[in-house]
């Protein structure tokens, strides 16, 4: 149906659309030249007619889908200095106020789990960074210098806030050393004292190198991918940075667009998800001169408006896996990055990153 | 709601038998305490019987200060409002219910916050175009009809097949995105109507995996058929809320149910209508937990109970709250019924 596709929404009509911009009431398009004249009388004598939205005139705005594809925080988030001595604080009161350790309970005695409780507690308590409250003479002495906490709000001492992994497996019975020889034995291979598998650490080489197209900088922050291009389609034909654009096509609704346009544009190599049916998030621009209405598009040959400008809706996805291939890209970017929050302010417009701020996460 | 040191296993055993304590005393934890500084411990049970205003400080002879050896402790009971020796709000590290609080920042919690609530959000949001109303819903306090004189300035009637009113179901905006208010962890011990040591083990392993002091829940009938008789302690129960409760959670989803075998998840019929959902662990399931299978050997065998778990959300219906769940990592079987 014709009038189907001539739909817009006309939420748009009073707020952006200058002819009617001080339009209150909600009318067909026969009326539409009379109602800014004669504004006050009609809301004032005739009740508001209930809106018909199949039949709202189009917009002269150019409709576009954009896609915030995000990849979600893999870490824990860095504490503030704050946070972590309220913590430690916290801590130890707890250490002060609790009663002693009851291992009996917890380790039966001649067992292998004992054995290894006992000569783990040997370690810790020969540690700088042990505290015994019940300690008759240094019981007292249970401040941390201020700087000497790790990152997550350890302490090991003066000017070793990093030993961090090895020193918790040095001084913590887990049976993890058992675990490891019964695997090796399993395995084959000779039962020898083998380290336990360190975890990786929370920087990467991506954040040494300061590599930006790579999707495991920043494991504690939300990464978002912006592209660099020449499609006409960015904020008035400038050439900056910007979520992945591109115009509607026919009849098809926003999250349609948005999933053609993601392999169409970076790459058939990423898994992604696209969030709900709903945008997150909306810019305007105008172009520089009112553009003609292109014959070739139904709605636009039959109700011919200069186009003014466009409007985008952000569509929500998050990446799973994979990265972004820009080889074949059909919309012209060039250059892609994954950036947080406070990089995409830089890089960007003041006028763009206010349109979109809201809709990106504070993490 | 106490927080238990490794140590309670005879606190708590103590505290079974002390069923009822004073309501006037300022502790409302049967944990002992020890004193504030490990100086004074041998000072603390004499200074208990003494007032506020206590021993000045005693000079020495020669010019040096001699370090006051009384320590002040919070009242161990309330005198009223007129006492000059009030106790210190609970929150205060000198008053004797302190419970010491957060030690480090819950992962699921942030996540939570940072990552599901926002997807939740935008995945389950209805848009309105401006000037449409919603579908709109019959009364839910049905009125009379006027068809008698007598149905003037009557109360309206209830819902149709019953007086309880269901919960409202009301559109999706920032300030109702469905979120985790608390976690009931319950276990019925039927071994506990002829031998009480079975829900001591019960309540010592609901501790352990929860952190949180469980309450005795008595029998309410007599029914010969299953040997129950009235007002006898037969489960416990503990309730978690805040940062607790999503560590339950995490550990649940990651430690727990991975390592049961062939686990189905829960039921995709579970849920109350009102965003509750339930699902139960087998007394074998109980056994992984990290805190049990660290001394899994000092239980007594054959007596480490099942467990039923439920989450209590903010959603109004279970498909909100089976959405939430899942975001979380819990898998559900079956079919799907809300």
């Amino acid at each position: 149906m014709a009038s189907l596709r001539s739909a817009r929404p006309s939420f748009l009509r009073p707020l952006l659309n200058p002819t009617a911009a001080s339009a209150r009431t909600f009318t067909t398009s026969a009326e539409t030249a009379s109602t800014t004249a004669s504004i006050s009388s009609e809301t004032q004598n005739a009740p508001t007619k209930p809106i018909d939205i199949y039949h709202v005139p189009r917009q002269p705005y150019h409709l576009s889908t954009g896609i915030v594809l995000s990849r979600p925080p893999l870490v824990t988030r860095d504490l503030p200095a704050f946070e972590q001595a309220y913590y430690v604080y916290q801590r130890r009161l707890d250490q002060r106020l609790a009663l002693p350790f009851t291992s009996a309970f917890y380790f039966k005695k001649k067992t292998v789990a004992e054995e290894e409780y006992k000569a783990k507690k040997k370690v810790r308590e020969q540690k700088p960074w042990f505290y015994n409250p019940y300690d008759r003479h240094n019981g007292f002495k249970d401040e941390i210098p201020a700087g000497q906490l790790s990152k997550q709000g350890l302490w090991f001492g003066a000017g070793a806030p990093e030993l961090g992994y090895q020193e918790l497996v040095e001084t913590t019975p887990s049976g993890e050393e058992k675990i490891m020889e019964e695997s090796q034995s399993a395995l084959g291979v000779a039962a020898g004292k083998t380290a336990p598998e360190r975890p990786y650490p929370r920087e990467t080489e991506a954040d040494r190198t300061g590599d930006f197209t790579k999707l495991d900088r920043k494991l504690s922050r939300t990464l978002y991918l912006l592209v660099k291009g020449e499609d006409e389609g960015f904020a008035g034909g400038k050439r900056g940075w910007r979520f992945p654009t591109a115009r509607l096509q026919g009849d098809e609704s926003l999250r349609q667009a948005a999933e053609r346009i993601l392999p169409e544009a970076c790459g058939t190599n990423m898994n992604t998800w696209f969030v709900g049916n709903v945008p997150i998030g909306h810019h305007q621009y105008d172009y520089p001169s009112p553009v003609a209405p292109d014959p070739k598009l139904p709605h636009e040959k039959e109700d011919p408006v200069p186009i003014l400008g466009r409007q985008v809706f952000y569509m929500k996805a998050r990446i799973l896996a994979g990265q972004v291939d820009l080889a074949n890209s059909k919309h012209g970017f060039k250059d892609f990055a994954w950036v947080t929050k406070e990089e995409l302010r830089k890089v960007v417009g003041r006028e763009y990153y206010i349109s979109n701020m809201n809709m990106l996460a504070s993490r | 709601m106490a927080r238990p040191s490794p140590s309670t296993a005879f606190g708590f055993l103590r505290g079974l038998a002390q069923a009822n304590r004073s309501q006037f005393v300022c502790e409302n934890s049967p944990i002992l305490r020890a004193s504030f500084s490990s100086a004074a411990s041998t000072n603390a049970k004499a200074v208990e019987t003494k007032d506020a205003a206590a021993a000045p400080t005693k000079a020495v002879a020669t010019g040096g200060r001699k370090k006051s050896r009384y320590q002040m402790r919070a009242p161990r009971y309330y005198k009223g409002p007129l006492n000059p020796n009030q106790p210190p709000p609970v929150s205060d590290p000198s008053s004797r219910a302190f419970i010491p609080g957060p030690f480090t920042a819950e992962r699921l919690e942030d996540h939570y916050y940072d990552t599901l609530k926002s997807d939740i959000m935008t995945m389950t949001y209805t848009h309105l175009v401006p000037g449409e109303e919603r579908a709109r819903k019959a009364d839910r306090l049905r009125s009379w009809d006027d068809s008698s004189p007598y149905h003037k300035n009557r109360p309206l009637r209830g819902p149709r097949g019953g007086s309880t009113l269901r919960l409202l179901n009301k559109p999706r905006t920032f300030r109702n995105v469905p979120g985790l208010e608390k976690i009931t962890v319950h276990t019925m011990v039927k071994g506990a109507l002829q031998d009480k040591a079975y829900l001591a083990v019960a309540g010592m392993v609901v501790q352990a995996i929860t952190g949180v002091r469980a309450e005795v829940r008595n029998t309410k009938q007599q029914l010969a058929t299953w040997g129950l008789r009235k007002d006898v302690p037969i489960a416990m129960k503990a309730e978690l809320k805040g940062p607790q409760a999503y560590r339950f959670l995490s550990s649940l989803v990651d430690v727990v149910m991975p390592r049961i075998k062939d686990y189905q998840g829960a039921k995709g019929s579970s849920g109350d209508s009102s965003g509750n959902i339930s699902f139960g662990f087998s007394p074998e399931a109980v056994a992984l937990f990290p805190e049990v299978e660290v001394n899994y050997d000092m239980y007594p065998p054959k007596m480490i109970p099942g467990i039923h778990v439920t989450v209590h959300t903010t959603a109004t219906n279970d498909k909100d709250g089976r959405i939430l769940l899942q975001s979380m990592g819990v898998p559900f079987y079956g079919k799907l019924i809300d």
